[in-house]
Formats: structure tokens, sequence, C-alpha cells
């Protein structure tokens, strides 16, 4: 008996049971609606960085995978291993390989998630010579840039106070030339490929530049960092009869290498003078 | 006397359920070849259901906006209901108002404004559409507006 009327009551509260519709009704006696629409966008998007023997930065972190602002126009680094040059980039499929200058990419405004693909190939050099390369690092308005890292190719010096530098033995080939201060920071950047030839210096349509020299040749260079974070090569030369050690004496130690000249000269003029006189002297003596 | 108690409110329950009938009085009188005459009238109803609050997937350009729908009628036979909506066109950046996204409701034929409907079971299907490139134009943000959905009774042009 309780299980019927149990059951009973079960149907019974199933029957008067009612369904909630996902809709708004308007009956006779309502005469408006509304809804709302709404949306979010998001502030930032992810790019993604697809390279082989290069590599990307951007706000001076080198990764493969960036959050940007959206509708910022971010600009890339992509530098390539030494010894490779970048030869094609995409950016969702699109083709923005002559839009990389120098090796520095200003993407349009982001509105979406971004893939960079970057392809760099080999570059051969055409013979085995090797250059000693010395110069000097100035900013724009020639002040010299002191305490910074040159690296050409992976190898590093850092320059003096008055912006000189010396790197030995590079090799003809294809190279990136970059330039960090003392915090790390990359305040220029160019490539360069040094071939075999008359000495000269020529700045290639996508902002790199062709170095040519005789075999095995010294080279001395003057860089300039830009603003932008470029680096200029103004002059080449060709500096195989100057020695390459440790550069010609400035400040201190060339004073006293110049007092100590002039005190000989004096010395050897007194000397000089005194025997002349005694010489005299000797002519002079009564018979 | 429980168990009475139970039977006896469950057969009230079973009996309240029935549905009421709408039935017109009739008045006829004792002679047996006296003629009866039978009026009334039913006063026009209807029912419509309309979209509900919506939010759009980033980057969509077309977003189910559900229906208007006559889900129960009955009007007189020249007249119809007309659900009109209103809307500026604008989802507005709830941070900064001068900041927007255009969009449009539309139907199966295009752009939505006002549709007629006569009898239960008509319906129509709506959509909201932002195009590719108002969406690559938006600054980030939250968004939003209010559409108004007016439903008229009115004679059939």
């Amino acid at each position: 008996m309780k299980k019927i009327t149990v059951w009973l009551l079960c149907f019974c509260m199933v029957c008067v049971c009612s369904v909630t519709a996902f809709a708004q009704i308007i009956s006779q006696n309502e005469m408006e609606g509304s809804a709302v629409i709404s949306v979010t966008v998001p502030d930032s998007h992810t790019l993604t960085v697809v390279a082989e023997h290069a590599q990307v930065m951007y706000k001076g972190q080198w990764d493969k995978s960036f959050s940007v602002e959206r509708l910022s126009e971010p600009t890339l680094l992509i530098r390539p291993e030494d010894g490779y040059k970048v030869s094609k980039v995409t950016l969702n499929g699109e083709d923005v390989t002559a839009q990389v200058i120098g090796g520095y990419y200003t993407m349009g405004p982001v509105y979406e998630e971004k893939t960079l693909v970057v392809e760099a190939k080999a570059v051969f050099p055409n013979s085995d010579s090797t250059h000693d390369i010395s110069g000097t690092v100035t900013d724009e308005n020639g002040n010299p840039v002191s305490d910074a890292t040159v690296d050409i190719g992976g190898q590093t010096t850092t320059t003096d106070e008055d912006g000189n530098f010396k790197i030995p033995d590079v090799p003809d080939g294809y190279h990136p030339v970059t330039i960090t201060d003392e915090d790390g920071n990359v305040i220029g950047y160019t490539e360069i490929e040094i071939t075999e030839g008359e000495p000269g210096v020529t700045k290639n349509p996508d902002g790199s530049y062709t170095l040519t020299a005789p075999q095995d040749a010294g080279l001395g260079l003057e860089l300039t960092v830009t603003a932008d974070g470029r680096i200029s090569v103004d002059s080449l030369k060709d500096i195989t009869s100057e020695p390459f050690g440790p550069g010609p004496h400035t400040g201190e130690d060339s004073q006293i290498s110049l007092w100590i000249s002039l005190m000989l000269l004096s010395a050897g003029t007194i000397l000089i003078l005194l025997l002349a006189n005694r010489r005299n002297k000797t002519t002079k003596e009564p018979r | 006397m429980k168990k009475l108690m139970a039977a006896f409110l469950a057969l009230s329950l079973l009996a309240s359920m029935s549905t009421t009938a709408f039935a017109a009085e009739i008045d006829q009188d004792d002679s047996p070849n006296s003629e009866a005459i039978i009026t009334t009238s039913i006063s026009p109803t209807y029912t419509v259901s309309i979209p509900g609050d919506t939010n759009v997937t980033f980057k969509n350009t077309e977003t189910d906006f559900g229906s208007i729908k006559v889900i129960a009628a009955q009007i007189d036979p020249d007249k119809q209901i007309r659900v009109s909506l209103s809307t500026d066109g604008k989802l507005e950046n709830q941070v900064d108002s001068t900041k927007t996204i255009p969009y449009t409701v539309n139907d199966a034929d295009g752009e939505f404004a006002t549709g007629v409907y006569l009898k239960a079971g008509d319906q129509t299907d709506l959509t909201i559409n932002i195009t590719q490139a108002d969406w690559n134009a938006a600054y980030a943000g939250s968004y939003s507006d209010k559409v108004i959905f007016t439903v008229s009774y009115e004679e059939i042009n």
C-alpha cells in the first residue's frame, strides 16, 4: 500500500512539473523585451617563432614565443647563426622577407595569434682566408662607445675607453655582428660578408654589408651604432702592415716616453757640448 | 490511518489537475419548437519568444542569436503580430565608450529590422554579424549593447 501511494504521488508531481524554456516570453500584456549582446576582446596575442639556424629577439629577449600587446607594432631582430644567412621569413604564411632590413623586422598591428617562420641557408666562403679585425665603435655623435661587447660571428671582445676593439682570425664568410652594452642589451646589429678582393665595403639593399679584402689582410673598421639599433660600417682599411698586438701607447704611457726621450736628447746634447768644449781647450793650450 | 491519508492526498492531487473548459452559457426556453441563438466572443491572445542575452566569441563573424517565434496565437483574421528590433548597431566598450565594435542582427535575407507573424509556429532565426575587418580593428576590452524587441498587434496592410 505504501509503495502504491508513493508511486501515485511521484506520478502526480511529474505531471505538474513545468519545463523552463531558454527564451524570453512576451505575452499580450507586454509590449517590449530586450537582450544584451556582449563580447570580450583579448589584450594580447602570442607570437610563435619557428626558426632553424636563426633566433629572434623581442624587447631584449631571445625566445621562441612572445606575448605581444594587441594592436601594437612590435620590432623583431632576426639573427642567423654564424655562416648562415636568412633566406625567407613568413608571417602567418605571408612572405615578409623584403621587409627585413639589416636583421630588423617591424610587424603591422597585431590583432590575432601570429606565427613567424624563419628560414636560413648556409653561406660558404670562397676562400679559407682569415683576418685580424680591429676598429672603433662610435655613436651617431662621434662619441666612442666604451665597455661594449663586439661580437663578430661568435668571436667577442670589449671596446676600450676610446671605443677600440680587436678580434683576431675572423674567417671569410657571412657573419652576424652584434654590439651589446654593459647590461647585455643589444645596441647595434648588422650582418657582414667578408670575401676576397680589393679593400672595400658595400652596403646591400637588405641592410647587410659586403667587405672585400685581400687574403689574410688585417682589416680596420669604423663602426657607428645608430639610435635605431643598427650598425653602420663606415669604412674599411687594409691594415696588414700595422702591428696587431697591443695598440699604440696612449695617455700616461706616452707622456713618460716623451720625457725619457727629451731627457736622453738633453743628455746627449750636453755631452756633445762638453766634448766640444774640451777639444777647444786642448787646441788653445799655450806652448 | 496514514495510508488512508496518503491515498486520499494522491487522489486529491489527481483531481486538481483537471483543465477548466471554456464554454459558453446556453440559454434555452421551454418551448419545443423555439430556436436558440448561441453567441460567443474570444479575445485575441498571442505569446512571442525573443532571443535572450548572448555572448559573442572573439573573431566569430556570425553568431547564433536565437529566434523570434510565435508560441501561441489566437488573433483576428485581419490582424497580424509585428515584432520590431531596435539597436544602434554598436557594441560599446565598458571602460571607454568611444571604442565600439559595429555589428548587425541578421535574418536569412539580411539585416533584420521587423517581421510579421500570423500564426503559432511562425518564426525568424537571427544571427549577430561582425565583419573580420571590424574584429581586426577592435581594441582590447569588454563590450556590450542592448537590443529592444517591440511587439505590436496591428491590421494587415
